[in-house]
């Protein structure tokens, strides 16, 4: 399936990004988006008329909370460096991403996996809702939990002002 | 900006760049995916088939009586019951081909606990080691401790398979300290393993000697792809039979290769603690005894 393949070069990164935002390391977004892909394949004639961006991000937040539910089955390559932080004291994408990591990982997975689908992936709550299972009123209360947890950090309260003040 | 503004300008200048390694689409790999879920999609449906084919045998009287069980007789096992113990993820074998230590497979939020030792299995055929740990899964506060354990075999493992008696359909991946440079010759010794992340299949070493620098190393199971998606390296060492790509990057040095008999397991070697310059790095894996 061609379409099938172009379709995965275009996405790969927007998706490997909403995956991160799931699971704050690059190398487990990969195979995490790796899996729904393959998952993906064989429904895609029904997925590409649709909204296949929406559709796929759906299905990382569903597999990586089945994930956690059973266990992570992911291989680590390592041959990739860590992260460094950039030098001369401005934020930059690594250091940005390292403090986001930390408070990523403080939040409860259904929250993050929210948060990815309403902030990421731009789904209402009622998508949101349909994606993961949840009622409405869920969705609703992981929202606020989670921006509550965002917006009290100490670190990231700093970069939220900074945004705010473009 | 409103809050959820906010929010969503920081989730996308944090995610604004992915690692230039990871840009490209891995086609193959997702084709591999793909072929391994259509063959298990088969598996599955043999199986389904079988059993329903089983369990209408079985439904079916038999021509012959049935011997009653003798009084307190235990159920005999049968081969649907989950085997006992826990799987390993893979294993190491020493240079002289008789140690071989297998670590269990790591799980998020969890631990092997009630390990007895003297119930691990071990069974030496002609083509194959066969290894079977005990010890049951339970909730810890640090899932990065190792478990793992040392088998004495009474010859060479040679070219013997060695294969997980819980799940012998998996894949354990297997390294030879004969990859990996003598670290005790140069002095270093080895600290306990521990897996680099919760939940992470990556084993961490962490070397010392006095004087250091002290190193770590990471043997991981690793499956290239034709496409080469191994970071491109700074420039490349040949150290006795293998290639070795040195990273050079701010603040930190890394080497990296694979296992000379198998692309199975990628091993990674930074120096820990304050990083060298990039010529005493070289000259650090130069000195090394590679083979």
């Amino acid at each position: 399936m061609e379409d099938f393949e172009a379709y995965v070069s275009a996405a790969w990164p927007r998706l490997l990004r909403s995956a991160w935002l799931l699971t704050h390391d690059w190398h487990r977004a990969e195979d995490l988006v790796q899996t729904v892909l393959a998952r993906a394949y064989g429904r895609w004639p029904r997925i590409k008329d649709g909204a296949p961006d929406a559709y796929l991000r759906a299905m990382l937040a569903s597999t990586y909370l089945s994930w956690w539910r059973r266990r992570w089955r992911g291989e680590l390559p390592t041959e990739q460096l860590p992260e460094q932080p950039a030098g001369g004291g401005e934020l930059e994408g690594v250091e940005l991403r390292h403090l986001l990591a930390d408070a990523l990982a403080r939040l409860p997975r259904q929250q993050r996996a929210v948060l990815m689908l309403r902030f990421h992936g731009d789904f209402t709550e009622a998508d949101t809702a349909r994606a993961l299972g949840l009622r409405i009123g869920t969705v609703k209360s992981h929202t606020s939990r989670a921006l509550a947890a965002l917006r009290h950090d100490p670190q990231l309260r700093a970069l939220l002002s900074e945004g705010a003040g473009r | 900006m409103s809050d959820e503004e906010q929010v969503i300008d920081l989730l996308d200048r944090a995610t604004a760049s992915v690692p230039a390694a990871l840009l490209e689409a891995p086609h193959a790999a997702i084709r591999r995916r793909v072929r391994r879920r259509r063959a298990a999609g088969w598996t599955a449906a043999a199986a389904a088939a079988l059993l329903i084919i089983a369990g209408f045998a079985v439904a079916r009287p038999g021509p012959a009586a049935q011997m009653p069980a003798a009084p307190g007789a235990a159920p005999a096992a049968t081969s649907a019951q989950e085997a006992p113990g826990v799987p390993w993820l893979g294993a190491r074998i020493d240079r002289t081909g008789t140690r071989l230590t297998v670590y269990a497979v790591p799980l998020l939020g969890k631990c092997v606990a009630e390990r007895d030792p003297n119930r691990d299995d071990l069974v030496l055929d002609d083509d194959r080691v066969t290894v079977q740990l005990d010890g049951i899964y339970t909730g810890c506060a640090d899932d990065t401790q190792v478990t793992s354990r040392t088998f004495t075999l009474p010859q060479a493992l040679g070219d013997r398979f060695v294969v997980d008696g819980r799940s012998p359909r998996g894949q354990p991946f297997l390294f030879s300290d004969k990859d990996v440079p003598d670290f005790a010759a140069g002095g270093w010794s080895e600290q306990k393993a521990v897996w680099l992340n919760s939940g992470a299949a990556v084993l961490q070493l962490y070397l010392t000697r006095p004087g250091g620098p002290d190193l770590i190393f990471t043997p991981a199971r690793w499956q290239p792809e034709p496409d080469g998606r191994v970071a491109t390296p700074d420039h490349t060492l040949t150290l006795g039979d293998l290639q070795i790509d040195v990273y050079n990057r701010p603040g930190q040095q890394a080497a990296g290769w694979f296992s000379s008999h198998n692309s199975d397991v990628r091993f990674m070697l930074t120096v820990a603690g304050n990083p060298l310059e990039k010529d005493a790095f070289d000259a650090l894996l130069r000195g090394m005894t590679w083979a």
